[in-house]
């Protein structure tokens, strides 16, 4: 998949980092920004070089409990890196990941409960299903802008959770499935905890580098170029529809493959709260923008951190002051406070606040260049749904969704008067 | 089985319920273009309030009553003033900021009162059988009451200054500006009139049919769909809408599978955004 379309190799969209940079040039200003950018990226692999060989070095430590719920840590940043796919790269923002997450998992689960097929099998059919539900969410996102989209996907999960209710003879309701067998399972349970253990930091690690070589390629920049201005996309001959339609069915994939991973594992089952409910598509947005939106890396630390924090947290019997409530039952709302304030006061997430205190400690200037060019990922997913809303100052104003993008002409005159601080 | 009769005024009630809350969420979309995804929140502190009040600390209903329409516009107002002027040109940082304080909310009531519903005392007693139909006064009052209020709604829209600012600065920012009117002072009246309206839906919810924690995320799910079918910003086309979907709601849990009551409207939603995206009457407000 990171090799794409010929039609995309010259387009402007190509990133300067890739031009061969000598240091012994003086360096001008564009020159520094490009260097911190290379820095950046290089500590971000320090970064995920150092903790992956801790997490693969810690079952000989661990306890098996924390083995199984860092096994639920590891899926769930996957979820978190296939929403960043979509959400962090296109600049489509889904509030209903668990759609396709539902959609994988209780797929797989019932090929192995009902169909009986091995669960090797039932992972690819629940996979190949996530993706034909991508597709399904994708298509209305050719047609929709940002804000309508978003409305769209929040209400898809609930809809299919209501449907699985429905029928519950089939779907298992509220209370979902039992747990299908294995992928892998061994002798001992303490086995086949390891086992599952290193099976999903496994695949962690594989679709990391996956998405990672995706998103840096050339495709990768036509996602984040679709961010940016799917007109300039357009303009220089390049199909975003279908660009949109590929990061929909790899985001489905990937998120796919690992809720069917999940449900055949003693970490998950196929049950709503796990899969579908509303906060599970909460919950992965909001460990990405823990995490730093638009890097896959930073949705990989943040998916694990977030998981781990968040168990941690619900753990603490410790009463809140006045309000006579344990921390520990009030956990989501104190991760949505500590979200807020990042979004506020850190809108690169984590990552992005790291990468910022190692270059002032350096004495460098503050980041302004992403790994891939170009602002942060947040102020242009920010920038592009402002465009897609900004539809006051016509007398067409607020019905077509569509009219503000639809006419470069407009969005062109727009963009200087725009000038709110961002 | 129900006869039709009462559940056609079931139906009529609560689309004027859902209509109280719908416009809410419009208004707040055509003045300040940003989808309120804490508006649920307005319906669940309207219905609450009044349950304290009025139960708890045994008051007049008519006191919980105020309450419940205060405190939600209140809420509404601070809640715009505190966190999302700062970022009001960034409506996707909106939508994340608001949908977070609707599920802090939801937690937070599931925590400090629990998860089973709770029943707001009838503003009026009483019953009245009407045609082989016997209904309660309470939800007569309801339906009059928010008809009431719309038809009030209008006339300030119509008549007054501040109605004619709100609509100015729905159909264009920068033409609202030119003539002198203050977008920040407007939107605090939207704010405020977003809340009570839904604080007064949130009443009536309470004490026709209970009062959840989910309930802020449940009329949050039905309000979209008629806000998008009735167009965006288009308070004639909020209502039929409401209407719609009202009438659907009740039909589907009298006579079809209640679970699909919240699914049938989602799926609506969708179609209509793919087929008719500006809705029945998208362009009423701007013209």
């Amino acid at each position: 998949m990171p090799d794409q379309p010929t039609d995309a190799s010259d387009t402007p969209t190509e990133a300067p980092e890739q031009a061969p940079d000598t240091p012994e040039q003086p360096m001008t200003g564009i020159r520094e920004r490009l260097q911190f950018a290379r820095e950046s990226i290089s500590l971000r692999h320090v970064i995920a070089v150092v903790a992956f060989v801790a997490l693969a070095l810690l079952p000989f430590e661990a306890e098996p409990i924390l083995m199984l719920k860092l096994t639920a840590a590891f899926y769930f940043a996957m979820f978190a890196m296939s929403w960043d796919v979509v959400s962090g790269y296109t600049g489509e923002l889904s509030f209903g990941h668990s759609f396709l997450f539902g959609i994988g998992g209780y797929g797989a689960a019932l090929m192995t409960l009902e169909v009986g097929t091995s669960p090797a099998v039932s992972i690819a059919v629940g996979t190949l299903a996530a993706m034909v539900g991508g597709l399904v969410i994708g298509a209305p996102a050719l047609r929709l802008k940002g804000p309508y989209f978003a409305i769209i996907t929040f209400l898809l999960p609930t809809a299919l959770l209501d449907f699985f209710i429905v029928y519950k003879d089939v779907f298992g309701g509220e209370l979902g499935l039992s747990s299908p067998d294995y992928l892998v399972s061994a002798e001992t349970q303490l086995t086949t905890i390891a086992a599952n253990y290193y099976l999903a930091l496994a695949v962690l690690a594989v679709l990391f580098v996956l998405l990672y070589l995706v998103t840096r390629s050339n495709t990768g920049k036509i996602f984040t170029a679709i961010r940016e201005s799917e007109d300039a996309v357009g303009s220089v001959g390049i199909n975003p529809a279908k660009f949109k339609i590929f990061a929909f069915v790899l985001s489905a994939g990937v998120g796919g493959f690992a809720a069917a991973m999940f449900v055949h594992t003693p970490a998950g089952s196929p049950n709503p709260t796990q899969l579908l409910a509303v906060t599970v598509s909460i919950n992965v947005l909001l460990a990405t923008i823990f995490g730093g939106i638009g890097t896959i890396s930073g949705a990989a630390l943040g998916g694990v951190l977030f998981y781990m924090v968040r168990d941690w947290l619900s753990d603490i019997t410790t009463e809140i002051p006045l309000l006579g409530i344990e921390f520990g039952d009030v956990d989501l709302v104190i991760f949505s406070l500590v979200i807020l304030a990042i979004i506020y006061f850190l809108p690169g997430g984590i990552l992005g606040g790291i990468e910022r205190l190692v270059s002032t400690a350096r004495g460098e200037e503050p980041d302004r260049v992403m790994a891939d060019g170009g602002g942060r990922p947040l102020e242009r997913i920010v920038d592009r749904y402002r465009r897609s809303f900004a539809n006051e100052d016509g007398d067409d104003t607020n019905s077509e969704p569509r009219s503000a993008n639809d006419d470069p002409e407009r969005v062109r005159e727009r963009r200087p008067e725009d000038g709110e601080p961002r | 089985m129900v006869s039709l009769l009462s559940v056609v005024i079931n139906a009529l009630v609560l689309s004027a319920i859902f209509a109280l809350v719908a416009l809410g969420l419009t208004l707040i979309f055509s003045v300040a273009g940003v989808f309120n995804l804490a508006h649920g929140v307005n319906v669940t502190l309207g219905a609450f309030t009044a349950w304290y009040v009025a139960t708890v600390l045994g008051l007049s209903i008519w006191i919980a009553a105020i309450l419940s329409i205060l405190v939600p516009a209140v809420f509404s107002v601070v809640l715009y003033k505190g966190m999302v002027q700062a970022i009001e040109n960034r409506p996707m940082t909106v939508m994340t900021v608001t949908l977070l304080i609707e599920l802090i909310s939801e937690y937070l009531i599931r925590e400090l009162i629990g998860l089973q519903s709770r029943s707001v005392p009838a503003l009026f007693p009483g019953v009245v059988r009407f045609g082989g139909a016997t209904l309660t006064v309470n939800r007569i009052i309801a339906f009059f009451t928010a008809w009431a209020l719309v038809a009030v709604l209008f006339v300030v829209f119509d008549r007054t200054k501040q109605g004619k600012a709100v609509i100015a600065t729905s159909m264009s920012e920068r033409g609202s500006a030119l003539v002198g009117i203050d977008k920040s002072r407007v939107q605090l009246y939207t704010w405020f009139a977003a809340g009570a309206l839904a604080g007064i839906a949130g009443l009536f919810f309470g004490s026709i049919r209970t009062a959840s924690w989910d309930m802020g995320l449940n009329s949050l799910v039905i309000a979209f769909p008629i806000v998008v079918l009735g167009g965006m910003g288009s308070i004639r086309g909020t209502l039929i809408a409401a209407n719609i979907f009202g009438f659907l709601n009740v039909f589907i849990l009298s006579y079809w599978e209640p679970t699909l009551a919240r699914t049938v409207p989602i799926i609506a939603l969708i179609l209509i955004l793919l087929v008719r995206p500006e809705g029945l009457l998208g362009r009423e407000v701007a013209a």
